[in-house]
């Protein structure tokens, strides 16, 4: 039996504003390591908000989060982005890359801020790259790049530090059916021969049958 | 730290070199260009004190001005001054020393020669060795019509432009009214004596004091005054400006008659409240120019980072530390101001500073160049660095500390 990776316990979040916008209304789930989930639910029912919650890009205004025994919500900012640099990996919808740096720095970055060497972080990106079947695209920048050659540049950055977890929030809504099937299979791949714990979010149905659970929400409550 | 100071170092050069080329270059354009505003209005300020300067010592004074102490009859003038004027010429780094009779004349001038309108002028008359006086003083290079003295001239004179009238002088009605090169005008001296002479040259030097003096040759002015080897003053040319007190205790030491000595700029007098005026208006200029100049580097380096904003979200959201963050966008800063002033000081040093020395500005006191002072270039120099810095650091700490939702997203 797999242990729980992260644990979220009765979650909320409150955009203030003229009128405030409870989006998290007490959230409590827990995931699985080497579990790909998703979340999924219509615009507006708060799923990006818990993923950015777990993923500690945003500050949750209750509850506890979580992973692998320890409670992230009380830690400091700076503790916060350590943490993210060691343990997490993101994926965004818009690809998230620096238009200056080449997919080979892109992928090394993560590395070279944990203090790895920038040969070794390179060594490591490239072989990163070639797992996304990116081996011969090392040297182009995004402007050179289709958007699923950005995305899976974006996924091999995510993966470089070997995180526990890895997040995905609608990494396939800007590309094509097509495209969007290579980057779900990536995921998929790396979940089953990586043991990769993926948390997806997604309001595409099909994307269902990619993942090993899905988790809904309506109106910033689990279903 | 040291770790993070080095990850900035990578990331800045990255940024840097992978960055707009344009953009880069642009910036790097303008910050220099705001470097050059602060010095430029400082410099031609400073330029026109060194122009007021330089016409005391070319056209009057010298470096050091040599006169008796006129405590008793028998210090009246300068004696041996043949000698005298030999012991200072000796002395190393004196580049040349003249004597002069200076005597306190009023000059005639009667246009139609009718005797009804005649016109006068009280001045000071000097007495030249024109051959000698050249090492000192360079009236001989302003001469705006006919010529300068030359040795043996006997019945000729050579008057400044106040004094002549016309060629633009500032005092027109209290000159001779036009008096013109081969004219005759009649000095009354103090001793009692009036003697015709013949106008030889008139010369303009733009300084209205010295173009208020005559000349005349020293052999005319001692067969006027009946004296020999006497002086009023002696002007001494120093090889260097401002080490005057150095020469002053050299010249004392090799003098065998109790004389007073003095600077040029004991002479100033009116003249050094207008030189602390510009300085004072100078250092307004620069203390607007600074703050204009750091203003738009803030602004420019604001907008730059502020494009950025999404950038510095999405290092924050992949694990880059704020203070990291903060270093590499204050080094690139650094980069612009350090480049800025770079350019800056070459285009001033070979291009702006050697045109005006070339075609200097002509001004009513005088022609005014670029004089950039090394401590108003350094100050210049640390000033913008400086703001450069604080342009990077301000806005990189807010946008660090921004939310990085807000920073990516918003």
């Amino acid at each position: 039996m797999e242990k729980d990776i992260i644990t979220v316990k009765n979650l909320h979040k409150t955009y203030s504003g003229e009128v405030p916008l409870h989006v998290l209304k007490g959230v409590s789930f827990s995931v699985k390591e080497g579990e790909f989930v998703a979340i999924m639910g219509r615009s507006g029912s708060g799923k990006s908000t818990l993923l950015h919650q777990l993923s500690l890009l945003d500050n949750a205004d209750e509850g506890e989060i979580i992973v692998e025994g320890q409670e992230l919500t009380a830690l400091s900012d700076s503790e916060k982005t350590k943490f993210r640099l060691q343990h997490f990996g993101y994926v965004f919808q818009e690809y998230a890359l620096l238009p200056g740096f080449s997919a080979e720095e892109a992928v090394s970055l993560p590395l070279i801020l944990q203090g790895c060497s920038i040969r070794e972080s390179k060594k490591r990106a490239r072989e990163i790259l070639e797992m996304v079947q990116l081996g011969d695209r090392i040297k182009h920048f995004p402007s050179e790049m289709s958007g699923g050659e950005q995305q899976r540049v974006a996924v091999a950055r995510a993966l470089v530090n070997n995180p526990k977890i890895l997040f995905a929030d609608e990494p396939c809504a800007n590309l094509d059916s097509e495209t969007s099937t290579v980057i779900l299979e990536l995921f998929r791949k790396l979940n089953k021969e990586l043991n990769q714990t993926v948390i997806l979010v997604t309001h595409e149905s099909e994307d269902e049958e990619y993942v090993d659970r899905v988790i809904h929400m309506k109106d910033g409550i689990l279903q | 730290m040291l770790r993070n100071f080095f990850i900035a170092c990578w990331f800045s050069f990255k940024q840097l070199t992978r960055s707009n080329k344009k953009s880069v270059v642009m910036t790097i354009v303008v910050v220099s260009l705001l470097f050059i505003n602060i010095l430029f209005i400082a410099s031609m300020m400073s330029g026109l004190i060194k122009t007021i300067n330089n016409q005391v010592i070319d056209y009057q004074y010298g470096n050091i001005v040599i006169e008796p102490t006129k405590e008793s009859e028998s210090d009246n003038y300068i004696k041996q001054a043949n000698q005298t004027l030999n012991d200072i010429r000796s002395i190393p780094g004196v580049i040349g020393a003249v004597e002069h009779y200076k005597e306190g004349v009023k000059i005639t001038y009667d246009q139609k020669k009718e005797g009804t309108n005649v016109k006068d002028f009280s001045g000071y008359l000097y007495s030249v060795i024109p051959s000698e006086e050249s090492n000192v003083l360079k009236i001989n290079s302003k001469i705006v019509s006919g010529r300068y003295l030359e040795d043996g001239d006997r019945g000729k004179i050579l008057l400044g432009r106040e004094i002549s009238g016309g060629f633009e002088a500032t005092l027109e009605r209290a000159s001779l009214g036009g008096v013109r090169v081969g004219d005759e005008v009649y000095v009354y001296y103090p001793n009692g004596i009036s003697r015709k002479y013949t106008v030889a040259g008139i010369f303009a030097t733009k300084s209205f004091l010295a173009d208020a003096q005559a000349y005349v040759t020293k052999d005319e002015m001692e067969d006027v005054l009946g004296q020999h080897d006497l002086a009023d003053e002696i002007i001494v040319k120093t090889a260097t400006m401002g080490d005057e007190n150095k020469y002053i205790s050299k010249i004392e030491n090799v003098l065998e008659q109790k004389l007073k000595l003095y600077i040029w700029s004991d002479f100033l007098g009116a003249l050094s409240t207008v030189t602390n005026s510009f300085d004072f208006v100078k250092l307004i200029f620069y203390a607007i120019g600074l703050a204009v100049s750091g203003a738009s580097i803030f602004i420019i380096i604001y907008i730059d980072l502020l494009n950025q904003k999404k950038q510095i979200g999405i290092l924050k959201a992949i694990g880059m530390e704020s203070k990291t963050i903060v270093i590499s966008y204050v080094l690139q800063a650094f980069f612009y101001g350090l480049m800025g002033v770079i350019l800056g000081r070459f285009l001033l040093e070979y291009a702006i500073s050697p045109y005006f020395l070339k075609h200097p500005l002509e001004l009513p006191i005088g022609y005014i160049s670029l004089n950039i002072e090394s401590l108003d270039l350094m100050r210049t120099e640390i000033s913008m660095v400086v703001v450069s810095l604080i342009a990077g650091f301000i806005p990189s700490v807010q946008i660090a500390r921004k939310n990085i939702l807000d920073s990516i997203f918003k």
